[in-house]
């Protein structure tokens, strides 16, 4: 059984084919690129996996289950976790509140036990400090730890987008899903990115879907690349294969 | 890398914190001891106020929910609360805690809601609640209609059972909503320290966000009502004993206005702020604005002012006309109100570079 399964998925907003029937499958522990030109539907794949939105047709089935029809939060308890395009922090909160953010299906306390936090052996105390500990565990893998007690929105970009990889990674994921993680970055980032990257798959065993422009990132990283373009897939295979096919070459460089 | 996490949610962030609280506790429980007792019907007010503007502020410093209908919660709580005693013969302390919870539940309905609509729709939705509710009791006889209802003693014990222990003065009933108070204050800085406030902090952050990271957005945004309205309901039910004798028409929209007011001066994303915020617009309203027309000099230039140019009433107005002005201004200089002040002066004090998003923040 794959670990994921994306089926014959289709979208439509207000008319405009989004997603037209496309159908990939992703292996355990394998790191799994889309690319395609601006607007060719990568960004809404990811919305549909995490539930933002829902498919017209088709189906994504993520260990067994069907979830293109569950609500985003029943997706992240199913271990799903994602980063955004468009760095979509939790601006007025710091780094370390972020990052427990991350660990909210990790956690049980409710108003009352929160409330009645009365000293560290009360049960949303203790629970507040283990969860700490273990996103303290995540800063450090990341490097981010000088910058815990800081808010987010004095961070520069490059930092942003390491506090929200730290946020879906504090979730545990079993499939994590990264939009353009390397835009913005400067060389020396990107070939960082692309340590950790390699990383999260090893130590956090999870799986990932990359999003992504850069090609030598792309090329260097991925088991497996699937190109789209216009909604539909194009290409699907080993980097060297898929960057080499003509539809691929078409498609970005104009016929 | 940091050793004690418990330092960073613990209810004081270090020594310092923790006696300078201490000593204004200590402060006000022994307050008789140096003012006179007529002081102390309005102090009793200041802390229902208190209370429901903590509460507001989960909500509208939390998840970033504005809520016209505040008043109405209130309402329920000090009705509940004498109705559950009087009918029921409920003893005070848990007539108090389930009049909180009835609150808590029409928080909840009124914040389905807000699964739909956002911003000022839903200040909209809130507001027609408090309309609405003030309506219901003036026409419902057990409520006592337009006329209203008196309040009973205020007893801690169970009378039923022969133990009695009334609390009669305002001063006695000071200590105890000064406790209650602090519970609640305490209890609303824990929750926003902790999970759920994480989460509602989210929501106003980003919606998307928060979703894709396993908050249940449905379930935190009525939480938030509901939270919120439990502490309407709780500060109503003392709001009740403060005036004795009471009748639907307090509980209006200038009430839930003015309730979040209090919020904004003393600053949407502290506790402490909405303490101070609630406290300091009572006093004025209530205390130094009413009588400002007896304030020698300045009192009689503001009335000869006033029946010359706007109204032959004297100063009636004033409060609302003051209470606006402070209200621009704060949103104008100061959007994280007396929080923010104090930040101010902390950073003058301290010399290092203010951060109005640094630590103790909600």
């Amino acid at each position: 059984m794959p670990f994921l399964t994306v089926d014959n998925i289709s979208v439509n907003f207000r008319g405009v084919k989004a997603l037209a029937g496309v159908s990939f499958s992703v292996e355990e522990h394998s790191i799994f690129s889309v690319i395609g030109p601006n607007g060719s539907g990568k960004t809404t794949l990811f919305n549909l996996i995490n539930g933002i939105y829902k498919p017209d047709r088709g189906r994504i089935v993520f260990q067994g289950t069907d979830i293109s029809r569950l609500s985003p939060d029943r997706i992240a308890r199913r271990g799903i976790a994602r980063t955004f395009q468009n760095i979509e922090l939790f601006s007025r909160a710091s780094v370390m509140d972020n990052l427990l953010l991350g660990r909210h299906i990790h956690m049980r306390c409710g108003v009352f036990s929160g409330a009645f936090m009365w000293g560290r052996r009360s049960r949303a105390a203790r629970e507040e400090i283990e969860n700490r500990e273990s996103v303290e565990a995540v800063m450090e893998f990341l490097g981010i730890s000088p910058l815990r007690d800081h808010p987010v929105v004095n961070l520069p970009y490059g930092k942003r987008k390491l506090v929200e990889l730290g946020r879906a990674l504090a979730l545990e994921p079993r499939l994590l899903l990264l939009d353009e993680p390397t835009a913005g970055m400067s060389a020396d980032e990107k070939k960082d990115l692309d340590v950790r990257i390699r990383a999260i798959r090893d130590q956090y065993k999870a799986t990932i879907i990359l999003i992504e422009h850069d090609m030598g990132v792309v090329m260097g990283l991925s088991d497996t690349v699937l190109a789209i373009d216009q909604g539909r897939v194009i290409a699907e295979g080993k980097p060297r294969e898929v960057q080499s096919h003509p539809d691929v070459v078409k498609a970005y460089l104009g016929s | 890398m940091k050793q004690d996490h418990y330092a960073d949610v613990g209810l004081f962030p270090g020594k310092s914190t923790a006696l300078g609280v201490l000593g204004f506790i200590l402060f006000l429980v022994s307050l008789p001891l140096y003012l006179p007792e007529y002081n102390f019907y309005l102090l009793n007010l200041m802390i229902a106020h208190v209370i429901i503007v903590v509460g507001l502020n989960i909500l509208a410093g939390g998840t970033g929910q504005i809520s016209l209908g505040h008043a109405g919660f209130f309402a329920i709580g000090a009705y509940g609360t004498v109705l559950l005693m009087q009918k029921l013969g409920i003893p005070f302390i848990p007539a108090l805690v389930l009049a909180g919870f009835i609150a808590a539940f029409f928080g909840f309905v009124v914040g389905l809601p807000a699964l739909k609509l956002e911003g000022p729709y839903l200040s909209i939705a809130t507001l027609a609640f408090g309309l609405a509710i003030t309506h219901i009791i003036g026409h419902v006889d057990i409520f006592g209609g337009r006329t209203g209802i008196q309040a009973p003693p205020l007893d801690l014990g169970i009378p039923q059972w022969g133990l009695s222990y009334v609390l009669s003065s305002d001063v006695q009933k000071y200590w105890l909503f000064l406790v209650v108070a602090l519970l609640m204050a305490a209890g609303a800085r824990n929750i926003m320290k902790t999970r759920v406030g994480r989460s509602f902090k989210a929501i106003r952050d980003s919606n998307v966000a928060a979703g894709v990271m396993g908050i249940n957005l449905p379930a935190y945004k009525t939480l938030a009502f509901a939270v919120s309205a439990f502490y309407a309901g709780i500060a109503g039910g003392l709001f009740g004993f403060v005036l004795g004798f009471f009748n639907p028409e307090p509980f209006n929209l200038v009430l839930s206005i003015t309730f979040l007011i209090m919020a904004v001066v003393g600053g949407l994303s502290s506790i402490a702020g909405s303490v101070a915020g609630a406290a300091l617009i009572t006093y004025l309203q209530f205390s130094l604005l009413k009588n400002i027309d007896e304030i020698p000099y300045f009192g009689t230039l503001l009335t000869s002012i006033s029946e010359r140019w706007f109204t032959d009433e004297g100063l009636h107005n004033i409060d609302s006309i003051v209470l606006g002005i402070i209200m621009v201004i704060i949103i104008i200089f100061e959007p994280s109100g007396l929080y923010g002040v104090w930040l101010r002066i902390k950073g003058y004090v301290q010399k290092t570079p203010r951060d109005t998003h640094k630590a103790g923040e909600v």
